[in-house]
């Protein structure tokens, strides 16, 4: 039986975890549609430029890893829920 | 009480269906029309020969994997529609079903934008420059390329994102 307390705080972490992973979705579909240009590295101006092919896959680097951080939260308030507390120890 | 599990259950269903539909459907089309396929990308390095073959294979690769999206999203969708017609609706079950609802609302979003740029009413995302390490000593294009991998990275995400709020709604819901 899992207590009242333990069960809302995992609902919590749950909640947490998904809203990193929709803060991933988010700021994605603001790249994809052009409202966010990522500007990690300020583009030179020069005609052969890789500054901004270099910020958008850094960007989707950095939003794999707030994803990896989402399903490892979430993993974490799935695991939370179950964990029972260990029997006493017994000489 | 609106009676969200079966509502959500339907949603899955049948979008589900039509996304699959939509996603073989577009395969097919483009493999008897590869000539008329949209040019989402193009290369822009000045050598017409080089130019020309690599935007339609750049844009053959772009529409398969845009149709293979829409396939496995819809094959996603409507494998789980079974699993959320089990769920008990107590207070867990409700967890599992907004989580296949913000899940399907991913899924059917990014099905929406790219069903968009198949039928070439939206513009893709355009990193620029337009041309990288073209010049005369070496006459190619590879922004094109770079573009259409992120292009793709960018889509693959959320198809990634909506499949863990999927899979997530599963264990939430069987985890007594």
């Amino acid at each position: 039986m899992v207590s009242m307390d333990k069960d809302k705080t995992s609902r919590y972490i749950l909640w947490i975890g998904a809203a990193l992973l929709g803060t991933t979705a988010v700021f994605a579909i603001l790249v994809l549609v052009g409202v966010i240009a990522p500007n990690i590295f300020p583009p030179t101006g020069e005609p052969l430029d890789a500054n901004p092919l270099s910020s958008g896959l850094l960007t989707f680097l950095m939003l794999i890893v707030l994803l990896y951080v989402g399903t490892r939260v979430l993993d974490f308030g799935l695991k939370y829920r179950r964990e029972e507390p260990e029997p006493p120890k017994t000489k | 009480m609106v009676d969200l599990k079966r509502i959500l259950g339907i949603l899955y269903r049948n979008a589900g269906l039509i996304c699959f539909v939509l996603g073989v459907g577009s395969l097919v089309f483009g493999i008897f029309n590869l000539g008329v396929l949209p040019h989402f990308y193009e290369a822009h390095s000045g050598d017409p020969a080089f130019d020309g073959t690599t935007t339609i294979y750049i844009n053959i690769i772009l529409w398969v994997l845009i149709c293979l999206f829409l396939v496995l999203s819809g094959e996603i969708l409507y494998l789980n529609w079974k699993n959320i017609m089990k769920l008990d609706v107590d207070k867990r079950g409700l967890d599992a079903i907004y989580f296949y609802l913000v899940g399907a609302g991913i899924l059917l979003g990014n099905t929406v934008y790219l069903v968009l740029i198949l039928m070439n009413l939206v513009n893709p995302f355009q990193f620029l420059p337009n041309a990288l390490f073209a010049g005369e000593d070496t006459p190619m294009d590879l922004s094109i390329i770079f573009n259409g991998l992120l292009f793709y990275l960018y889509i693959s995400l959320f198809y990634r994102i909506g499949g863990k709020f999927i899979k997530y709604g599963i264990k939430i819901g069987d985890s007594k």
